[in-house]
């Protein structure tokens, strides 16, 4: 099977070179990797299994794993294309939306400038959830979040949503400093670009001065703090931003590199943002593209992600710029980029390997190991345990417990697995691992009262949360030495395997 | 303005990497490090602080009712002020404890600086930097990594407290604090209900065997970094030394002394958790830090409040000092009192004060701190610091030299750049004994 898909692939390589149309998507990004990894004599692992490839795209799609019988059935599946025909459902499906606002309201909060409050991370992604849904073109996404208005609510109680809570909050912190940071920020996320160091001095290792720093943050002297969120000022009333501590005139409007000013019938937020997806695009684009691929690597083309200058060129740049001009050509359609790259061979390679150094990681020759980010990890354990979202346990609740445990940024790109006292206790004895393996009065764990009834004998019930917390069968060693553990200990033995197992690094660690 | 993104180019990815991998190529570094640090104390003097207890007085505490009395100026309010046993130096009637260890103690009047959100002044106050390209680490952390044993089973940075406490940011976790509220247990060390010792250990005697296979076929560090993590995890749970969290194991008569024995109502738990300090430090810990929410905040009648909180403060304050001299551990403890900015001159109409950094006062004692003075002043009013003002990298640089370690020192950041333990901070040599 791998030897035919190996030669499907060259001879389809072959065909397009014989017609010379250029390469695009999956085929564009197999070509310059592997183009550049030869050139470095790097080999390239093998493809990976199906077990790999299914977890490794459940989290990365869907945010979570399969249950035990959606991964027996994709396992046991011999059609070919089903690798592709998943990754469709995937993008198609329930938690796509979800997954994917985690990862951009973790963007937007960012690491470092404000520590937001508890509910601005929980309602936040809530706030994005819909434009994954509607599979929202990237730049008008963009253009929301940062011309975001408060609306008067339909009723007095309503509660506030994620964006106008995340803006409240950076009023009141940043308070006139708020323009400065909104830019920053913004600047940030959606051109990977790091002005903030600019705000004191004219940065010496960093072509960006001051004057051009405020030039943008002046595009965000309009947004007000109201009362339940943030509003603009009309065109035209707000004309510029002072630099504070300073005797130098007010700074007007000035888009970084383009040298753009606001029209006159626009307020400034909405300039900023028209300039950014419109005269800023090539660089906008290559930026969503970076985070993206980073997302689904755990590293960027440009690494620090934010950090798009001339000293840290990226890995591909040819690649990147490709795929971005795509990007761009196909209206930034977002289910387009992650189902081009999953459908890769770089993406679907195996992380078996002997060599894990920086060399092989920048050209991809094995899969790269990933730590889930928090809500992975928490869905994933609900999952591979049975536990219900409306259930005793709120997810809400352990999603801040395990962020305020692990660290915020725990899974972001670029961020290495960290482990620790507390974060192991959390994951040992914390409340999913006593709720997985609670006991009833008859001393069975309750939550696998199911497979120990309907299976038998120690080996299928062993397979059984195989299945469920690692998503494929156990090999014949790890059967073995279960099944010893479990003779010893009773029933509850299976729920120490399904503990051990939620412990285990292959289950908190994509590879 | 001081500048939060570190300004020096060229640490190699390899050292920035080095952070994130932590475990042990974080640790080699580390170690790398302080041998590559080539920081000599000056002359004469040898490190002598070996640990450090912070007292947070999160919130901000008024400088006007405590250090820095005005008595018979407008904004100093009703508060009096009562003698030391220092001549000269005077202190707020609400530390009467606190006036008769005066000798041990270093007042400093004249700290100053801008920030002035809770939030913000509690990251810069704990880290010496303003909030900007990533999470800077905190002292406690960077004290971790300088001098703490990476072997130690408590890990030696304890945060008594849930609230206010800067973490490793973006270093290793194992400079992360362990946080304990006192009077709990630490999070999640008790096993679920109805798992027994031997259970416990066949999860982790399965994890182990699982992980081992996955290093084997992924070869990644993650799964090696996570073994050690569980180690010290088990390490932590069953260790003896845990006992230096029951505070109630002591002498009744120094429970006392510490006002340990005060109800603990609105986490007002100053006493017990001095108490539990001091245990801490004796097993090895090299940071504690006390913090109580943001109990120190009084926009409201300051001069109604002050009397009760700050007598639980004055109990345990001089209670740990003088537990510390008469165990002879002064010498090699630092005390560090303070919180993340002072309160304004102008009383509001609530008979209460805003916040206020321009112009404020905190105290230190022990580990090579003279005792018995006080550095700068502010004006009459204490409007402006009149003398000798002290910036917070300053104040970390002091506390960096009682330690040992080079405040100049620079670390890699995960940006590339590379960081000052602290922003071009000078130590205060009048504080230095």
């Amino acid at each position: 099977m791998r030897r035919f898909a190996t030669v499907l692939a060259v001879v389809l390589a072959a065909s397009e070179l014989q017609s010379q149309e250029p390469l695009s998507g999956r085929r564009l990004i197999d070509a310059e990797i592997s183009k550049k990894r030869q050139a470095a004599g790097l080999p390239s692992a093998a493809k990976s299994d199906d077990a790999e490839f299914l977890r490794r795209v459940w989290l990365d799609i869907a945010g979570t794993i399969p249950t035990a019988e959606e991964a027996e059935q994709f396992l046991k599946d011999p059609s070919p294309g089903k690798r592709e025909r998943l990754i469709d459902r995937l993008l198609e499906g329930d938690t796509y939306a979800r997954n994917w606002s985690h990862v951009w309201a973790s963007a937007i909060l960012g690491v470092g400038d404000v520590r937001f409050q508890e509910d601005v991370a929980d309602k936040l992604p809530r706030a994005l959830e819909g434009y994954f849904a509607r599979n929202e073109p990237f730049d008008a996404f963009a253009r929301s979040v940062i011309s975001f208005q408060t609306k008067p609510p339909a009723n007095p109680k309503e509660e506030r949503d994620g964006l106008s809570l995340f803006y409240t909050e950076l009023f009141i912190r940043q308070g006139k400093e708020s323009p400065q940071f909104l830019s920053s920020k913004f600047v940030r996320v959606f051109l990977g670009y790091q002005i903030q160091c600019a705000r004191c001095h004219d940065h010496p290792f960093d072509h960006w001065t001051q004057e051009e720093f405020y030039g943008m943050a002046a595009f965000f002297a309009g947004a007000v703090h109201q009362e339940r969120g943030v509003g603009e000022r009309a065109p035209g009333v707000v004309k510029g931003l002072a630099i504070p501590d300073s005797k130098a005139p007010m700074l007007k409007p000035a888009f970084l590199e383009t040298h753009d000013a606001p029209e006159k019938a626009e307020t400034l937020r909405t300039a900023f943002a028209r300039i950014l997806t419109d005269r800023s695009s090539a660089q906008f684009s290559k930026s969503g593209v970076n985070r993206v691929w980073a997302t689904l690597f755990g590293r960027g083309f440009v690494q620090p992600i934010d950090q798009f200058k001339a000293e840290n060129p990226p890995t591909h740049p040819e690649l990147l710029d490709a795929l971005a001009a795509e990007f761009r050509s196909r209206k930034y359609d977002v289910r387009w980029l992650i189902r081009e790259i999953c459908n890769s061979e770089t993406y679907q390679l195996t992380g078996r390997t002997k060599v894990r150094d920086r060399e092989h990681e920048r050209h991809y020759a094995a899969a790269p190991i990933r730590a889930l980010r928090p809500e992975q990890l928490v869905d994933a354990m609900f999952v591979a345990a049975g536990l219900d979202e409306q259930g005793s346990l709120k997810r809400d609740r352990l999603l801040r417990e395990f962020r305020a445990t692990l660290g915020f940024d725990f899974g972001a790109p670029g961020v290495r697995f960290q482990g620790g006292i507390p974060a192991a206790l959390l994951m040992l004895n914390g409340p999913i691992v006593a709720e997985a393996t609670a006991r009833s009065a008859s001393g069975t764990p309750r939550r696998l009262e199911r497979i120990l009834r309907e299976r038998a004998d120690e080996g299928s019930r062993i397979d059984a949360i195989y299945l469920s917390a690692l998503s494929r069968l156990p090999r014949e060693e790890e059967r073995d030495r279960c099944r010893s553990y479990v003779r010893s200990r009773g029933d509850a033995g299976f729920g120490d395997v399904m503990a051990a197992l939620l412990n285990s690094s292959e289950f908190l660690l994509s590879h | 303005m001081s500048c939060n993104c570190g300004s020096e180019p060229g640490v190699s990815r390899r050292q920035a990497i080095g952070y994130g991998l932590g475990g042990f190529l974080g640790l080699a570094l580390a170690r790398q490090g302080a041998a590559l640090g080539d920081f000599l104390p000056a002359p004469g003097r040898a490190a002598k602080a070996k640990s450090v207890i912070v007292i947070w007085l999160g919130g901000g505490m008024s400088q006007f009712e405590s250090w820095d009395p005005k008595v018979g100026r407008d904004t100093g309010g009703p508060t009096k002020d009562i003698e030391t046993n220092v001549p000269g130096i005077r202190i707020a009637e609400h530390f009467a404890k606190t006036a008769r260890v005066m000798d041990k103690i270093a007042i400093v009047r004249s700290m100053t600086g801008k920030e002035g959100d809770h939030d913000r002044a509690t990251y810069f106050c704990q880290t010496g930097y303003v909030p900007g390209a990533f999470h800077h680490p905190s002292i406690g952390s960077m004290v971790a990594k300088e001098i703490g044993d990476p072997n130690a089973e408590i890990p030696n940075f304890v945060a008594l407290s849930i609230a206010n406490i800067n973490g490793a940011g973006f270093m290793p976790s194992d400079y992360s604090p362990l946080r304990v509220r006192p009077g709990t247990p630490i999070p999640n060390a008790g096993y679920p209900k109805g798992l027994t010792r031997d259970a416990f250990n066949g999860r982790l005697e399965l994890v182990r065997k699982q992980d081992e296979e996955f290093l084997r076929d992924y070869a990644c560090p993650e799964a090696e970094i996570h073994g050690v993590g569980y180690q010290k995890a088990d390490r932590l749970i069953h260790s003896p030394l845990l006992k230096a969290f029951d505070y109630k194991q002591e002498d009744p008569k120094l429970i006392r002394a510490y006002d340990a024995d005060a109800p603990n109502t609105q986490g007002h738990y100053y006493g017990q958790a001095c108490l539990i300090a001091r245990r801490l430090v004796e097993s090895g810990v090299k940071f504690v830090q006390i913090s109580v929410d943001n109990l120190w905040d009084h926009h409201k009648d300051v001069f109604a409040t002050m009397p009760k909180t700050a007598g639980l403060l004055d109990s345990a304050l001089s209670g740990l000092i003088t537990d510390l001299s008469n165990r002879g551990m002064l010498d090699s403890t630092l005390v560090l009192c303070m919180g993340e900015f002072g309160r304004t001159p102008k009383i509001n109409k609530d008979s209460g004060r805003d916040h206020y950094p321009r112009a404020w006062s905190l105290a230190l004692a022990g580990g090579g701190i003279q005792g018995g003075r006080v550095i700068g002043a502010t004006d009459a009013d204490g409007v402006e610091v009149a003398q000798r003002p002290v910036r917070i990298p300053d104040l970390l640089a002091t506390v960096y030299t009682c330690l040992g370690v080079d405040p100049l020192k620079r670390i890699p950041t995960p940006i590339g750049a590379r960081l000052q333990m602290t922003d071009k901070g000078t130590p205060v040599q009048e504080l230095l004994a």
